[in-house]
Parts: structure tokens; sequence; C-alpha cells
């Protein structure tokens, strides 16, 4: 569409060359050129460098830009043409240069709309994991505060101990379509293959699940004998990828396995965690990895991230993964799951120079300490072992946390991760102390989502590759693999999968579906606090009016979410169809009673949700609290749990809630309860409260109607934030090499 | 300390937070950039006379120097409105007929002016351009319209 002028063929790479007139003769901007070029006007390129287009310069010209300049010329510019060539030509140069300008404008704009959706996904994640992190500090509390939980934790589990059910037990047979592919021990590259062929399809893409054990087993079998740190070479191969959070995406696996071949002795990879949550795909990525180590133990080397983790898990999504594609062996597929991840290693150093951990370190990380750690003990991160003498305990749970959940920071110095709430925040001090006291030379991690899949930081000591593209929404940002040299001088491919579906799609459009993602999941975690902001907004507005200030709009959303947005910003989309006067905040409420905003919800898990379908936890808890092992807790003693559990979450339940829970729990009504009742009465009174509130929307349905601009919005979030799925084409793929940063 | 109003400076701290680094604020190649977000619209040759550079990392802009900045380029009046836009592109309508040929207003955008490159063209023609017809002529207006109907970023 773009190349028919003729004069370009002279000359179209944005650098001007002198046009043939002959050619050109119809061509209008080629006639101002030779008007132009009478006049000798010098042009500025794009980079803002002037650039002449012939030679020598008159004074006319440089006056000609002058005039550009000056304020108010558009003004003397007004004058009708006179016929003469020369107005013509300023004025063309005008339009040009107007145009421009917008265009960059246009730019700008588009580029702050893309950080603020970005800074949405991002904050909101970090948020959820925040929860999470408190859970885990929660039990820490119990811990502290029962101090007889620390005898009772001696029937704790142990690295010797083997958790999950004995080979023996039997396995339920699955409905629905099933892939017919056999597999045996060992796995070699003719199992891989078919697994990939099984798994690139949108439907059958099942292994029975005696398979689906039978590589568990085997692989947690084979990593329980490999040290915390893998030791990686690149003696034999002269070069090593390394990849990192896939996060479920399938297909991105397979992009990089596609472009960059499958592992053997001559071409091996390390896989920095974050297998599995977020995406669809999880349990296919981890028993392909899993696969791949066992077809090519010399060649495939996979680090524990911070998902590799039940609690994570429960929430995040792979959990109801597992539920939805084996809904009859579930239970027993996650706890050979949770096997694997007690012994997935550590992290691993290459040729001993460099560190690659999933997250980061701290001013206190130890290898030494790391490498000699019994792992095996730690099968949640999040739920800690009980065991006696706990100092011990929390100083290696800290040096675990902080490689699997600190973030590098630009500022100096070394601080707690308040965002995160696990690991910490470490600056380029840091990084040099810790590369020279471990006479390492840079350290590669994981952990953070970035736009083009890989960062440098600290001087190029430290690097994040990250390989899920399209992570927030499809076309959010590239994933990325590394490839080293011997001399471990990186190079990186960047790619989006599916590059088809995005390439059809306008800019615009391509806009729309990442802001419409990063609306729904904003408006999701809005949910949690409805009740909360209803409140507030009530609160500024005495006469009921249904508007407030923007001002206070602002307040209130940061005050109950405390998620740092730029509210100023959102508020055309989270209160649609109002002014920047008077901000209707009954239509941001309704925004969160739609449709498309519950059934997301729905589709998520909260918190409670996740900690309820963490079962082992809540039992973890009832343990903790029935210190006699009587079977049963007394009334009193869950109080004492409840307070702690209200001051780590707090806008979750109030006590008067828990308290009624409590009584709600005593069945019999003898003043005590035993597991059972504990465990219902945990999922009844979530149940209660969820059948509460769709009683109360159902009532507001029926005599208050939501905004036309509410629904809109909540059409065009439901049109675009629709997903289809098809058969995965690693070839469908926009891959670009990226050389070394200097 | 420049006279802009509360409200505006939250919205420079948020492009600050943005695209710069804290403590240093931006680097002065983005001076463009954050000004334009903040709803102006200055020449290249303004960003530089106002202290714009044209690679990264010569000098950084804190917040106390970016706001007299702001406020001076916002006092520029040169905005131009549609019909300004109407009238020069009116130019290259021989029919008078509200079209003119793509190809004319590509090379005017890549040759004049503060000319922009390959890839800012077609990402201009993509978001904002109907497809041309047989014989290259495209609806011009409708261009433009859509180039001004950028939603406002800030209020």
């Amino acid at each position: 569409m773009l190349r028919s002028c003729v004069c370009l063929q002279n000359g179209g790479s944005g650098k001007r060359r002198s046009s043939s007139v002959e050619d050109a003769s119809s061509c209008r901007s080629s006639e101002i050129e030779r008007v132009g070029a009478s006049m000798q006007t010098t042009t500025l390129g794009s980079n803002g460098q002037p650039q002449t287009l012939t030679p020598p310069t008159s004074t006319r010209a440089s006056s000609l830009l002058q005039l550009f300049q000056r304020k108010g010329w558009c003004k003397h510019f007004r004058k009708p043409l006179r016929g003469m060539s020369a107005t013509r030509a300023e004025k063309t140069i005008r339009a040009a240069i107007f145009i421009q300008k917008w265009y960059r404008r246009h730019q700008a704009r588009q580029e702050m709309r893309k950080r603020c959706n970005w800074q949405i996904f991002q904050n909101v994640e970090y948020a959820c994991e925040q929860d999470q992190a408190e859970l885990y500090k929660f039990f820490n509390d119990l811990i502290k505060h029962m101090p007889q939980a620390i005898e009772a934790g001696n029937k704790g589990q142990t690295s010797k101990q083997s958790i999950g059910p004995e080979k023996s037990a039997t396995l339920y047979e699955e409905t629905g379509e099933m892939a017919r592919i056999q597999l045996e021990l060992p796995i070699q590259k003719k199992h891989i293959d078919l697994m990939i062929d099984v798994f690139r399809k949108k439907r059958g893409n099942r292994l029975h699940p005696k398979y689906v054990c039978m590589i568990l087993r085997e692989a947690a079998k084979c990593l329980k004998q490999m040290p915390n740190l893998w030791m990686v070479s690149t003696a034999v191969s002269q070069q090593v990828t390394i990849c990192g959070d896939l996060h479920g995406k399938l297909d991105d696996l397979l992009v990089v396995l596609y472009k960059n071949g499958l592992p053997s002795a001559s071409n091996p990879y390390v896989f920095n965690g974050d297998f599995v949550d977020r995406g669809k795909r999880g349990l296919e990525v981890l028993l392909l990895l899993l696969s791949l180590y066992l077809a090519f133990p010399n060649a495939v080397f996979l680090n524990r991230g911070n998902h590799e983790d039940s609690v994570m898990n429960a929430r995040y999504g792979f959990i109801r993964e597992v539920e939805g594609k084996y809904p009859r062996n579930h239970k027993r597929l996650l706890s050979l799951i949770d096997e694997v991840y007690r012994w997935l290693p550590l992290g691993s150093i290459l040729n001993n120079r460099v560190l690659i951990v999933h997250g980061g370190f701290s001013d206190t990380t130890n290898l030494d300490l790391i490498k000699s750690i019994d792992r095996g003990k730690y099968v949640s991160i999040l739920r800690p072992p009980l065991m006696d003498g706990e100092a011990l305990e929390k100083a290696e749970w800290q040096q675990i946390f902080d490689i699997m959940w600190s973030d590098p920071q630009a500022s100096q110095g070394c601080k707690p991760n308040a965002l995160r709430g696990a690991g910490v925040w470490f600056g380029p001090d840091t990084t040099e102390l810790f590369l020279k006291r471990h006479r390492l030379s840079y350290v590669i991690r994981s952990h953070e989502c970035k736009p083009n899949g890989h960062e440098f930081m600290h001087d190029n000591k430290v690097i994040t590759i990250f390989s899920a593209s399209n992570y927030y929404a499809m076309g959010s940002n590239k994933g990325a693999y590394m490839r080293l040299n011997n001399q471990l001088v990186p190079h990186f491919v960047q790619y989006i999968s599916a590059a088809s579906q995005t390439k059809e799609l306008s800019f615009k459009q391509r806009m729309g579906i990442v802001e419409c993602a990063a609306l729904k999941e904003l408006a999701v975690r809005m949910r949690e606090h409805r009740d909360e902001l209803e409140a507030d907004f009530k609160k500024y507005d005495p006469d009921d009016s249904g508007c407030i200030t923007i001002s206070k709009w602002c307040f209130v959303m940061e005050n109950v979410t405390k998620l740092g947005l730029p509210w100023r910003l959102l508020r055309d989309k989270l209160a649609p169809g109002t002014d920047s006067q008077c901000v209707n905040y009954v239509r941001t409420l309704d925004l969160l009673d739609t449709d498309v905003i519950m059934e997301a919800e729905a589709d998520g898990t909260s918190v409670m949700d996740a900690l309820y379908a963490n079962k082992a936890s809540l039992e973890t808890i009832f343990n903790i609290i029935d210190a006699d092992h009587s079977g049963e807790i007394t009334l009193d003693e869950f109080e004492k749990a409840i307070d702690l559990l209200v001051a780590h979450m707090p806008g979750v339940y109030s006590k008067d809630e828990m308290l009624e829970k409590c009584r709600m729990m005593d069945l019999n009504g003898d003043g005590k309860v035993d597991l059972n009742e504990f465990l219902e009465a945990f999922r009844l009174s979530d149940l209660s409260r969820k059948e509460q509130q769709e009683e109360y929307l159902r009532k507001r349905s029926t005599c208050q109607r939501p905004s036309e601009s509410v629904t809109r919005l909540a059409d065009t979030i439901s049109r675009n934030t629709l997903v289809v799925e098809h058969d995965i084409d690693p070839t469908d793929c926009e891959a670009k090499v990226v050389g070394q940063k200097s | 300390m420049a006279d802009v109003p509360k409200r505006e400076v939250e919205n420079v701290e948020f492009v600050f937070e943005v695209m710069g680094s804290p403590g240093e604020g931006i680097d002065a190649f983005d001076l463009g950039d954050a000004l334009r977000a903040l709803n102006l619209n200055p020449t290249l040759a303004l960003i530089e006379k106002m202290g714009g550079t044209k690679k990264r990392n010569e000098k950084k802009i804190k917040l106390d120097e970016f706001l007299p900045i702001y406020s001076q380029v916002k006092k520029e009046k040169e905005q131009g409105c549609y019909e300004d836009f109407i009238e020069c592109l009116k130019l290259y309508d021989k029919e008078e007929n509200g079209t003119m040929l793509l190809a004319e207003l590509q090379h005017a955008l890549l040759a004049l002016g503060e000319s922009l490159d390959d890839e800012q063209v077609e990402n201009l023609f993509a978001d904002c351009m109907d497809p041309e017809d047989d014989e290259g002529f495209i609806p011009y207006s409708q261009f433009i319209q859509r180039l001004m109907s950028d939603p406002v970023v800030f209020d």
C-alpha cells in the first residue's frame, strides 16, 4: 500500500535523495521539492538532526524555517493563496509538520496507556502474591504464639518421610477423550515426539493418568539424587540455552524447542522455574519438561521457582487445571506433583561463574548454606515444616525465600520486598558484594515479566529472562530465551507465539485487547473490596447524590485497594460516561456487578478459596491448634487463632464473622470441634457468603439497571477478552535475534 | 516554582514514575514524549530548545526542572486545528473531491518538515487511514479526524 509512489523508488529509506523530475511529473510533492530545492530548505530528520536536501543553503531558507518556529505564524498564513508556489510549498511543509507532531503525540499517548495497563497487571499480580505471603506469615505467627505447637510439630514432615499415596493405590477411569499413545520407561526421544504431537492438539490432548503418574514418579526419583544446585558446564557443548518463566504457556515452550532444537549433549538447556500457574497448559509444560529431563538427563536442568509450590498453585490456577483435566484422579496426581516440587533443585551454577536462580538473592544469601540444606523438607515454601529448633529453621527459610522471591531494584541497598510480601529488593551494591563473595561473574534470574522478554540491570550483572509471551494478555509482551557461548557471552531470541492472531489486528485493536484484559483483572480485584468501596464512597456523599469529586474518588480507590495505580488515568474507564467534575461512583460499583466481571471472579480463586482448596493447610492449622492431639479443638483455642488470622487478612473476614463460624462449626454443641467440622465450616461459611451476595444482587437487578455506558463497557470487555482455542503451531511465531548489549 | 496547578503536578508525577527513575528524574531524550503524554504538542525544534537531547544518558531532568518547561510549552499556542490541516491537504486535492494520493501524503511525511521514518508512517496509516482505492486515493478528512480523536490520557 505504501510503496506506490514512484519518487520513493529512488530513496525510500527515509534518507532523502533528490528525485528524478521526469518520473515524478504527476507527483505534487516532488514539484514542491523542486521549488524547495531552489529555496534550498533544510529539513529535520526524525532524529531531530538537520539534513540538507541539496547543496548550499541560502539565507532565504533559514528564514523560512525560523518562520515556522515563530509563534503565531499560522495566523500569518491564513491569508488566501496568491498562486505563488513558494507559499504552497510552505503550506505543505506546515501540513507535514502538523501531522508529524500529532503523530508523535499519538504515539506518546499510546505508550502511556500501554505502561498504565502494564502497571495494572503487575500491581494486581503482586498484590495477590502478597496475600499468599500473608498466609505464610499467619502460619508463622500461629506457630510462634502456640508454643505447644513446637512439640506437636515433631510429627511433622522430614525428608525421610515420603508423602503421598503408595504405588499400589488405584487409578480411576476418567471420562472424555484421551490420547491413545503409549509411553514406557525409559523415556526416549520418540516418546517426546509423541507427547508433543498429542499436547499440540486442542482436543484429545490428555495422557492416560497412568502415564502421568509414571512420569511424575520417575522424575521425582531421579531428581532426589541431585544436589541442591545443578552444576552446569559448557565444556562439551560449547554453549547453553536458558529459559525463564513459562507459566503454563505450552505454545511458547514449543516455539523455543522448534527454533532452538530439542535438548542434547551439544544443546543443553536450563529452565529457570515457574513452569505452571496462570497459563492453561501448565500440566503439559511440566510433563514435557520432566520428560525432556528423563530423556536427556545431562542436557536438561530444571530449577525450582516460587510457583512450584502447592500453596501458590491453589491460588493461581494450577490446582484447578489439574482438577479440571483429571477430575477423578487429581488428588493422587497433585500429591505426586508435590513430590517433584520438593526435590527440584534450587538453582544452577554455570561454569563456576554464573548463578542461575529464579528470583535473585539478598545481602545474607550464602550459597554454601544453600548447598547444605535438606531441601526435601520444603514441600511448600509457603507452608513451613514444623520442627523444633525454630531459630535455625527461620534462617533456612529466609535463604530459600530470598532466592525464589527477590527482585532487583535500581537504587542501592537491600530491603524487604513489600510488594510481593516475601524476599527482598536488592540493589547494585548488594549485587557487587554477592558476586565478589562467591567469585561469580553475573547472575541470571527470572520471576518478573518484561515487555521484551529480557532485561539487563546492575551494570549488566543481573539479567532477567522471561519466556512466556502474551503473559498478561494477547500482545502484552514478547518472550525470550538466552543463548550463551563458551565465553558466556549472551544473545537473546525474542518471540511472540501465535503471532498470526496478533498480526491481523491493528495497533488500536491490539491495545484494546490488552486494555480490556487489564480492566477485567483490576475489576475482579476490586470486587473483593466491593463492600468497603461502597461504604467509603457513601461516606463522602452525604446527600446520596451518587457523585463525588474526582479527588475523593481517587482517594477512596487507593485507600481501599492499595494498588498504587494512576487512578486519574483510569477514571474514564472505571466510572464510564462521567466527567471529571463529578464522578458517578455508582457506575464504578455497577461495573463490578456486571456478568463479565462476576464470571471472571468465579473463574479465579480468592485467597479464602485458596485456603480451603489447600486442605493440607487447613489441616496444618487444625493440628497446630490442637496441641494435645485430641483430634478436637476448643472454641477458646480457636478464638486465639482467629485473632491471628484477622490480623493478617484484614477485610477478608471480621472477628465477629469468624466467631460466628466457630459457633456454626460446633455442630453437636459440646463446645468442641473436630477436623471434619472444621473443614466443613470453612466451606459452608464461604458458600453462604457467596449465596448472600448473589441474593443481594438479584434484588438489586430487579429495581435498578446499570447505565448505558457501564453496559457498553462490560460488553467491550467481554468481546475483547474472548480467547479462541487452536491447535498449537510453533512455526506461527515472530522471532527476532537481539545481540549483546555492550 | 512554576505556576502549575496541583492536579497537573500529579499527572506530571505519574509520568515521571513511569518514564523516569526515582531520585534522578527522566532522561532528557524522553522530554518530548513526556510533554506529549501530558497533552502538549511541541515540535522537535521546541523540544531541543527546551533541553531535550538526541541521545540517551546524556542528561537527566528532575521534576522541579521539568515543571517550568511544561509551563512554557503549554503557553505555545500553535496547536493547529482540524480546519488548518484540511486547508493544507486541499493543496493535494486536485479533483477537489476530498481525496488525495496516499503516496503523496506518505512522501510529505517522510521527506518534509520534521520527517518520520518508514516504520512510523506505516504505523500511522495502519491506525488512522482507510485503505487506498484502486487508483491510490484516500479520503483525507477522515484521516485527520481519526488522528485528532485520540482519547485524552489525563484529565
